[in-house]
């Protein structure tokens, strides 16, 4: 490309008449830099032509030669830049070779620097990472910002417990007297309990859940298969984890498969989910459908404060507040009811005062005033 | 400005980049001294000049249009930078005061 030109521009040069002799130009071509060589070319014709003009074709070629060849000098053979452009490669190099020649010099104490610097930092790194985990717990819901937990306060003759738990109706309550709400559901988290696949095949499961069917309206649960909502709604169905299942039966579909559950209860598989991921609070393995079955909801941490409905709370109860509504609207709400069931109620001993407030979910995992969220609910403190 | 010294042909070629304006480029600045100054230079030693007064900042450099002259060659065009009037600046000052220093000289100047 550069060649045909070049060839061009002698042609160029040659019907003016002017033909500088060729191997002045290749002379100059072989020693001069490229990325100067086009304007010193044209300066020498433009010189050469004017010399013709002044002093003739025969004494302008000698001038031509012999300005070429004053050219031949260092500041035009060795010139390799034009601005001062930096280059860090040489400079990181150096500065590389330095510092490897400086740590082979003293061994004993770079390999104390270095150890330390890499532990320091790897901690670092690691603390990072846990933090991050730490505070994306429960935030993957789609609703996370409305999703609040009702929790309750309790006290018996002056002392104050403040719990995770709830009355079994107050669900219920809520469902009917409460308005801003646009969804609520219960779920009572169960001890480990046995679960029998076959006589030779009996696991001890923990993180079994027994949820009402708007559970799966709050929290983003992934259905891979299965109709979960009916499962919920069905008695004594279950979704259980994709683990679960192919813990429990391998490869083969885990659907319309059934289990002993506490030696009593036939539980029939009607969805499998997606595990749970690692930051959430309800690790659950197994949802079962809710039963008002006092034998079925037995086994789970229950607190007791008397022989009536309301003050035994055993379940925990998941609310999530209208877009528009204000919490504080809904927590003077659930105090009625409160008053209402409890602390006016005759069957109540009067020692015995109870309320609710309500908790986000994402605060959940950091509380340390309520005894965690059930007996296996991650939650950071359990004290 | 103490510690930037510009030689005397160095110092000729910077005042005639400035000079020239759009038109400084080798041969041109070549051409400008002879006629002017009736002294003969070589245009390499015009080029290296001006590449010693880039590096040095002087004057900065951009590549010209293409025209039929000079064999279809580009001109290499010099401007000078704000550092390099600021150079010219302090020589001619330097020069002035000197030369006020010279009876003889004050006398026909004035």
């Amino acid at each position: 490309m550069e060649d045909d030109t070049t060839i061009e521009n002698f042609r160029v040069v040659k019907t003016m008449g002017n033909e500088p002799p060729s191997w002045v130009l290749w002379f100059l071509r072989w020693f001069c830099p490229p990325y100067i060589l086009e304007e010193i070319e044209g300066d020498l014709f433009q010189k050469f032509e004017k010399d013709i003009k002044s002093f003739g074709i025969g004494k302008a070629k000698k001038r031509l030669v012999w300005n070429t060849i004053r050219f031949f000098r260092p500041g035009i053979l060795f010139r390799n830049r034009f601005s001062v452009e930096l280059n860090f490669f040489p400079m990181i190099l150096n500065n590389l070779l330095f510092s490897v020649r400086h740590l082979r010099r003293q061994k004993l104490n770079s390999l104390l620097h270095v150890t330390g610097l890499t532990l320091g930092m790897s901690v670092c790194i690691l603390i990072g990472l846990f933090v991050k985990h730490e505070l994306s717990f429960d935030v993957y819901h789609s609703k996370t910002d409305r999703i609040y937990r009702v929790n309750s306060v309790w006290t018996e003759t002056g002392k104050q417990f403040n719990l995770y738990a709830s009355p079994f109706p107050l669900a219920e309550a809520i469902r009917n007297d409460i308005s801003g709400i646009e969804t609520v559901a219960l779920a009572r988290p169960q001890f480990k309990a046995m679960i029998e696949i076959s006589p030779q095949k009996i696991f001890k499961q923990d993180h079994v859940l027994i949820v009402e069917p708007a559970f799966l309206d709050i929290f983003n649960i992934e259905i891979v298969s299965g109709d979960a909502t009916k499962a919920l709604i069905i008695p004594y169905q279950a979704i259980v984890t994709e683990t679960i299942a192919k813990k429990y039966f391998g490869n083969e579909d885990a659907i319309g498969k059934t289990f002993k559950y506490r030696d009593k209860f036939i539980i029939t598989i009607g969805g499998i989910m997606r595990d749970l991921p690692s930051n959430t609070s309800l690790p659950a393995s197994i949802l079962l459908s809710y039963v008002p079955n006092e034998e079925f909801l037995d086994h789970g941490d229950t607190w007791y404060f008397g022989d009536f409905a309301w003050n035994k709370l055993a379940v925990v109860t998941y609310i999530v507040i209208d877009e528009k509504t204000d919490p504080r609207h809904v927590e003077t709400q659930l105090k009625q009811i409160a008053d209402k069931n409890i602390n006016s109620a005759p069957t109540v001993d009067k020692a015995i005062q109870g309320s609710f407030e309500i908790q986000q979910l994402h605060d959940i995992h950091f509380d340390t005033k309520r005894f965690g969220g059930g007996p296996w609910v991650a939650a950071i403190d359990f004290s | 400005m103490a510690k930037d010294y510009l030689g005397e042909f160095e110092e000729l070629i910077l005042t005639m980049v400035g000079a020239l304006q759009e038109d400084a480029y080798g041969a041109a600045i070549a051409e400008e001294i002879e006629t002017r100054l009736k002294r003969e230079v070589n245009l390499s030693a015009v080029h290296v000049t001006l590449y010693r007064l880039e590096d040095k900042g002087f004057i900065k450099s951009k590549l010209g249009g293409a025209t039929n002259e000079r064999g279809g060659r580009r001109k290499r065009i010099y401007t000078i930078t704000s550092a390099g009037m600021a150079m010219l600046r302090a020589m001619k000052n330097a020069r002035v005061d000197l030369w006020k220093m010279i009876p003889q000289l004050k006398i026909s100047g004035s």
